[in-house]
């Protein structure tokens, strides 16, 4: 009934993050195993990544570089150290190793790469602007399989088995057979990115539903400023399935123009060009959004419109995806306005790390890419934090003895996973039903706008269904053979537990800053709220918020409070 | 007022109810196909998908299907739909839909298909650039490669290999459409110099096309297979082999 394995590394996840750290593993003489819920490259946010940037001579700014990273992206909750790596790593190592592999970065017809100026930064894509991701995780797939790693697809892990405080293995199941694994590992690399399918609407990929941070809290890995949650103001309305079809804010490829947002009145209230100069304009375009809303002049799912009609529609066919989308709906790239509304999307928090080691508080525990507290992530960074959590756990596997995983370790969370494969009671919950409801919840609360009564009340709605709903959770069917109501259950439990721990992380924060509104607090605070938000679990299971001072030297904020809605990162 | 409502399923009214009719079946344990039908009410430009989703989230269907992004990228989404293979995420939904699996993959439960033999075809071929030369250093001086950027839009979805009638009879010889578009990424590609010689490419296994270009109308990134990647790849073939 349960299968026996063992690695030097298990690695969690099977995008960008998972797939740099098992082939940096390889490299390092390891042996590897892989574990993709869903399929290696194709399941995961990094798919959805829409564009590469690099810094572009003549520019070459590397302290504009760190002032965007920092303040744009983060908000100042960064660390300087862990970013200033990463960018010698895009420039010596990124760029050079996936163009050598094979990448073909477009070229116009001069030869010339095809590249938009963006801030210091310069955005290009392989394939059409919108499909950089599918690209690279093309190239990795490949690479992964090429060299005959160990990959399991469509196997789930469920737990990370921690003993004496440290991780020693990994209990999954595949969802083919329903077969449960046991893995014992020397070291374990969590890499499954975003939570984004936490709102009714929301960018992420289906298989995104927060159990790598689930089951990193449970292990008892500290959490990181959970509050910093991206809203994405730009996404598509109707139909449903295409909530991560994004009319970006940022620069085209193919033309200097961008695509400008107009509320229900017909005024025009988000052009990049004519926003002052921020590089990151998500946050400023949700800002800009809010004032529309509170005027009635645009609501946040929808009334309000992306438009390209100012901008030749030649090259925007040629270069960008977004006009495929426009085609489809029977639209005019150059004449129509498509209707938008808002989005969760991706995390600048997550699970606590040391940035330049990848190492959680849980000895064996490493983290790469986008799961982490420490950065916003994209497709650069986690592919720098797999090679990094990569590097520092081969020291570990080097000399660490494998441990086998006893009965009773195995045991507790097969009961747990198994628990969930029944059919009673017959007038029970269905788990997609509920995953439906959570969303909901965090739809209704947890939205750009939050307050202290509205967060409350949504937790309180969370914590009702933990108690009364979830103990109900009920399959149409016992089957173990890819049976996807029971991977819901699964997934719905782990989105419960991290639907609470957001919330509470966002009612610790009294301030507003970058992505994170609070209308009771809208000041950035940098005096008093300068700091991380660590959660963890107590000997009790209970959740414990402390904080954590930030590492700046260079990169300072210029007063001690603004006022939110005056900030431009 | 939206100002930009229409599109191809303009006819449908919100709130419409749409009929569906899908193909159940557990291969280890049942015989037969087993269909189940439901009813939805149509939410505007509703997709294929979009309709599966309110079954079983509303509903209670627990019908097996696979899918990632919702966005045309994964290409894990395609089903047959009235008979028709698509991409389920990306075609509207029509009034009255039967849903089936794709064609020509072992069935694994409902409407979702294994990938393994199409995938083990592809990892057989190597696709990836072979460089003739050494690499220059980024950027590497590359010129536009526009037959090269037409095939890179495939998703790999297996709309096209479930419409093929040459993969349909069985012929194991000839590789399917998208395995041939694969291919052309790499062959096609200035870099490469891929020993086309060799015993793993020989032309029969892109010859036996028969040019019906049923694989187009199942392509969701609007492929014209036959010439941008069948003809080519021939043609590229030939030139090297002298064939």
């Amino acid at each position: 009934m349960i299968e026996r394995l063992a690695a030097d590394v298990v690695v969690i996840g099977g995008g960008a993050a998972g797939a740099n750290a098992a082939l940096k593993a390889r490299a390092l003489g390891l042996e590897p195993l892989m574990l993709v819920k869903g399929f290696l490259g194709r399941s995961g946010g990094s798919l959805l990544a829409a564009f590469l940037v690099m810094p572009t001579p003549p520019k070459n700014d590397r302290r504009a570089e760190l002032d965007a990273a920092v303040r744009y992206y983060n908000h100042y909750l960064a660390d300087e150290d862990y970013i200033l790596e990463v960018q010698r790593y895009a420039r010596e190592e990124f760029f050079p190793e996936l163009e050598q592999r094979g990448l073909y970065i477009r070229r116009e017809e001069n030869g010339k790469i095809a590249l938009s100026p963006f801030g210091s930064l310069g955005i290009m894509s392989p394939g059409k602007y919108g499909d950089a991701g599918r690209l690279v995780m093309d190239l990795r797939r490949k690479e992964v399989f090429g060299q005959g790693l160990r990959v399991r697809e469509q196997t789930m892990a469920t737990a990370i088995v921690v003993r004496d405080g440290e991780a020693i293995g990994v209990c999954a199941l595949d969802l083919l057979t329903g077969r449960l694994l046991a893995i014992s590992a020397k070291a374990v690399i969590l890499a499954t990115g975003h939570t984004d399918q936490l709102a009714t609407r929301a960018t992420g990929t289906r298989d995104q539903c927060a159990n790598g941070l689930a089951m990193a809290y449970r292990a008892g890995a500290e959490m990181r400023n959970l509050e910093m949650q991206w809203w994405h103001a730009n996404d598509i309305k109707s139909p449903a399935s295409w909530s991560r079809v994004q009319t970006y804010p940022n620069p085209l490829l193919g033309t200097k123009e961008v695509a400008r947002h107009y509320n229900n009145r017909g005024d025009m209230f988000f052009d990049l060009h004519a926003a002052p100069g921020s590089p990151a304009p998500y946050t400023l375009q949700l800002r800009r959004l809010a004032q529309q809303v509170q005027q009635g002049l645009a609501r946040w799912d929808g009334e309000y419109y992306a438009s390209y009609s100012h901008i030749d529609p030649a090259p925007i066919r040629k270069y960008n995806l977004v006009a495929d989308f426009y085609d489809k709906l029977g639209l005019d790239v150059g004449r129509d306005r498509v209707e938008c509304a808002v989005t969760w999307h991706m995390r600048q928090g997550g699970i606590n790390v040391k940035p330049l080691t990848m190492e959680t508080n849980v000895e064996g525990l490493f983290i790469a890419g986008a799961v982490g507290g420490h950065t916003l992530g994209n497709l650069v960074y986690v592919s720098h934090d797999g090679q990094a959590a990569a590097c520092r756990s081969a020291e570990r596997a080097r000399r660490a003895k494998a441990v086998a995983l006893t009965d009773a370790e195995v045991d507790r969370e097969a009961a747990r996973v198994l628990g969930f494969l029944r059919s009673e009671p017959r007038d029970g919950v269905q788990p997609a039903a509920l995953k439906r409801e959570i969303r909901q919840v965090m739809w209704d609360h947890m939205g750009y706008v939050k307050s202290e009564a509205g967060m409350r009340a949504g937790l309180e709605k969370i914590e009702r269904l933990r108690r009364e709903k979830f103990p109900r959770l009920r399959l149409a069917t016992t089957s173990t053979r890819w049976n996807r109501a029971w991977i819901d259950a699964l997934d719905a439990d782990d989105m419960l537990t991290v639907a609470e721990i957001t919330i509470r992380s966002s009612l610790h924060r009294k301030e507003s800053r970058g992505p994170f509104y609070r209308e009771d607090y809208p000041v950035t605070d940098h005096e008093h709220w300068l700091r991380h938000t660590i959660l963890r679990r107590d000997a009790r299971g209970e959740p414990v918020i402390t904080s954590a001072p930030v590492n700046l030297k260079w990169v300072t904020p210029p007063a001690k409070q603004e006022d939110f809605f005056k900030t431009d990162y | 007022m939206s100002p930009t409502t229409t599109g191809p399923d303009a006819t449908l009214r919100e709130g419409e109810l749409l009929a569906l009719r899908i193909a159940r079946r557990d291969p280890t344990t049942d015989a037969d196909v087993r269909w189940e039908t439901y009813q939805v009410p149509y939410a505007e430009r509703m997709r294929v998908l979009d309709a599966l989703e309110y079954v079983n989230e509303r509903l209670g269907g627990d019908v097996a299907y696979q899918w990632f992004c919702g966005a045309r990228r994964c290409g894990q989404c395609a089903m047959v739909v009235n008979g028709r293979a698509q991409l389920t995420c990306w075609e509207p939904a029509e009034r009255t839909m039967t849903i089936e699996p794709l064609r020509n993959l072992p069935l694994v439960r409902d409407l979702v298909t294994d990938r393994a033999p199409y995938e083990d075809l592809l990892r057989a071929l190597d696709p990836q650039v072979k460089r003739a030369a050494p690499y220059a250093g980024f950027p590497e001086p590359l010129p536009d490669m526009p037959d090269v950027n037409t095939l890179t839009a495939c998703i790999e979805c297996l709309a096209c290999h479930s419409e093929c009638p040459v993969v349909t009879s069985g012929d194991r010889s000839f590789l399917g459409p998208t395995a041939i578009v694969q291919l052309g990424r790499f062959v096609l590609d200035v870099r490469d110099r891929r020993d086309l010689d060799g015993v793993t490419l020989t032309d029969a296994q892109v010859a036996r096309c028969q040019s019906c270009r049923a694989c187009e109308a199942a392509c969701p990134a609007g492929i014209a297979i036959v010439p941008a990647a069948v003809e080519k790849v021939r043609t590229k073939i030939r030139a090297v082999t002298g064939r």
